[in-house]
């Protein structure tokens, strides 16, 4: 990692004081979800333990995926507050984890995790690679524009259609992963402003794995293989199921596409340099 | 900035061209070349879904400049609206909008409507300027202007004939009726619907509504100018020495309908445009060309003229023509050269 710090202090004090603001709270960031609810998969339904316990396992294992990142990222900090920063996060993505875990205990569903499947894992090894050669902007942009990126599409998704209790809950984790992505957007948008050539060196080669691997994964037909979560649940792929809360994969992959790209903007790389990326992700 | 000169990042533009392809098959062509040769080709089939519901984005950046000097940076928004894919009006509208946000996001001074854009507006009654805070202009009077000189090259074959412009009852359609009109050409209209055309007959004395059978056998020069699907309006019934001028977007008739079918509408310009993905130019333009509702936003820009010069259905004059024509020609902007019989699109 080159260049100065990637996170102002500013920009520390006013994360970590949010996170202290909401510590030991998953605020209920209004009923938004519910103003907009589409289609219910009601307790009384029969498949509504299999798929709300599948889908807060997927949640779990991104915030884990996500937590771990962030912890990864904090021994590559150049200075104490980018440390406490990061630190921030880390705790940020621990709180999400304990509150789905607290809703799931709630609705009476069973989670997993698995973080070392065909997808997550792969993402992970990628993570690490980085990680392992001290590229501080290649993990941002990993966790907070990729995987950012790709929670925001989703959580957006799937909330129209949850049952009240995990809506809010999911509608709080939403509005801070959108904050995460937009930090993130900022942050890379100090080194494009730096360095371009060396960012956008940079963000090619995540595009090229973890953005084509999530990309590829939301694309309508069951997993092949199978994901980690399913396995250990031992399920059918839930990718069909998640029609019962009215989710299309179709639009679910548009707007992971579509939130990439605007971060990707914000970071302030060109239209063109973004369509570029974007085109080389699976349609 | 240095990343601006290698393409990687960009100043704010001035200006936006809110708009779409002609096409899935162009998406398909443009996407196959921002992509890269070293993947597998994408398909129809693959991008077709993911572009009804993708969010309007930018796609790209163009320089365009002035004989005078002024350079303006455009960028240029895909609405993702496909001519031949129905798409619910409201749906439309909010696509739209949003790609109005991205173009006031992005800090335009001025928006150009292009393609079915404009129309879509219109139709709803839409005023998107005073929604957004922003001016769009539709471009349409420039078209309109630039479409009259290009039947007027072909004065000398018109012989006291009568020109018939189908899709009279629209914005481009209309306005040009009214030039041709004021040069005193016989017009025959032909349109969808047949109260715009009773209106346009009554106002232009002379001219005459009439179906597009009958229509289209009775003139040496027809325009088309209809907001229709691509390749949907048959040429069969027109006369093989008669001229097609097609300034759809996307192309009303087939490419390969007519001896004497050329694409109008278009611009030339001497300093050609520059974009940062040529493909989007080069695949649908002769070098140095493009189409006229995008060319004035670009005279506007060049003459800092922030206003929403062309907007409304029906409010293209002769002397509003004149005065963007003369101002595109001040910039070095002229109606581009038709090709007939060798489809250029």
């Amino acid at each position: 990692m080159n260049g100065g710090s990637l996170r102002s202090w500013e920009a520390a004090g006013t994360r970590a004081d949010r996170v202290l603001r909401n510590a030991g709270t998953v605020s209920a960031s209004s009923g938004q979800w519910a103003r907009h609810a589409r289609r219910r998969l009601r307790p009384e339904h029969p498949k509504f333990r299999d798929v709300y316990g599948a889908i807060l396992s997927h949640i779990v294992t991104g915030e884990i995926v996500g937590m771990d990142h962030y912890a990864r990222m904090i021994p590559l900090a150049r200075s104490p507050r980018e440390r406490l920063e990061i630190l921030g996060d880390a705790w940020h993505e621990g709180r999400h984890l304990s509150s789905v875990l607290e809703v799931a205990k709630h609705v009476g569903v069973e989670v997993t995790w698995a973080v070392d499947d065909a997808y997550w894992g792969g993402v992970r090894v990628f993570f690490e690679e980085r990680a392992a050669v001290g590229d501080l902007t290649g993990c941002l942009v990993i966790q907070d524009l990729v995987l950012e990126s790709f929670a925001v599409a989703l959580y957006g998704a799937i909330l129209p259609g949850l049952e009240p209790e995990v809506g809010e809950c999911v509608a709080a984790i939403l509005t801070d992963e959108k904050e995460h992505l937009a930090h993130g957007a900022a942050a890379l948008r100090r080194l494009v402003e730096e360095d371009p050539s060396s960012t956008a060196a940079r963000v090619e080669p995540p595009n090229e794995s973890v953005a084509r691997l999530l990309a590829s994964w939301l694309r309508p037909q069951d997993c092949a293989p199978a994901c980690g979560v399913c396995v250990a649940l031992q399920r059918t792929c839930l990718k069909p199921d998640l029609e019962l809360i009215g989710v299309d994969l179709v639009e679910a992959r548009a707007g992971f596409l579509s939130t990439y790209g605007h971060a990707l903007r914000q970071a302030g790389f060109s239209p063109a340099r973004v369509t570029r990326w974007l085109a080389r992700l699976p349609a | 900035m240095a990343g601006a000169a290698a393409g990687l990042t960009v100043d704010r533009p001035l200006l936006a061209f809110i708009g779409h392809l002609e096409t899935a098959e162009a998406y398909l062509d443009l996407l196959t070349c921002a992509r890269g040769d070293d993947l597998p080709k994408l398909s129809l089939e693959e991008i077709e879904p993911l572009l009804r519901v993708l969010d309007p984005m930018p796609v790209c950046s163009l320089t365009l400049r002035s004989i005078r000097g002024t350079a303006v940076l455009a960028h240029y928004i895909d609405v993702g609206l496909l001519p031949d894919v129905q798409t619910g009006l409201r749906k439309a509208l909010a696509r739209i909008r949003l790609a109005g946000l991205e173009a006031r996001a992005a800090g335009a001074r001025l928006g150009v409507l292009g393609g079915f854009t404009s129309i879509l507006g219109e139709l709803a009654g839409v005023d998107l300027g005073r929604d957004l805070g922003l001016p769009f202009t539709t471009g349409n009077t420039l078209a309109a202007a630039v479409i009259a000189e290009q039947v007027a090259s072909l004065e000398p074959h018109l012989d006291g004939s009568s020109v018939t412009v189908v899709g009279a009852g629209g914005d481009v359609g209309s306005g040009l009726s009214r030039i041709l009109h004021a040069r005193g050409v016989r017009l025959l209209l032909v349109g969808r619907t047949r109260r715009p055309l009773e209106n346009l007959a009554t106002e232009l004395k002379g001219a005459q509504p009439l179906s597009w059978p009958e229509a289209a056998s009775r003139s040496k020069i027809v325009v088309l100018a209809a907001s229709a699907a691509a390749g949907s309006i048959p040429l069969d019934a027109v006369p093989s020495q008669a001229f097609v001028l097609d300034a759809g977007h996307p192309p009303n008739a087939r490419l390969d309908g007519h001896a004497h079918y050329a694409v109008a509408g278009r611009v030339t310009h001497a300093l050609p445009p520059e974009c940062d993905l040529p493909a989007l130019l080069s695949a649908r333009y002769a070098t140095g060309e493009s189409h006229a509702c995008l060319a004035e936003g670009e005279v506007l820009a060049f003459e800092e003229r922030w206003e929403r010069f062309s907007s409304g259905r029906g409010r293209i004059v002769p002397e509003r023509a004149e005065e963007i024509l003369g101002l595109a020609q001040r910039h070095g902007i002229r109606p581009a050269p038709m090709r007939f019989g060798g489809p250029s699109d």
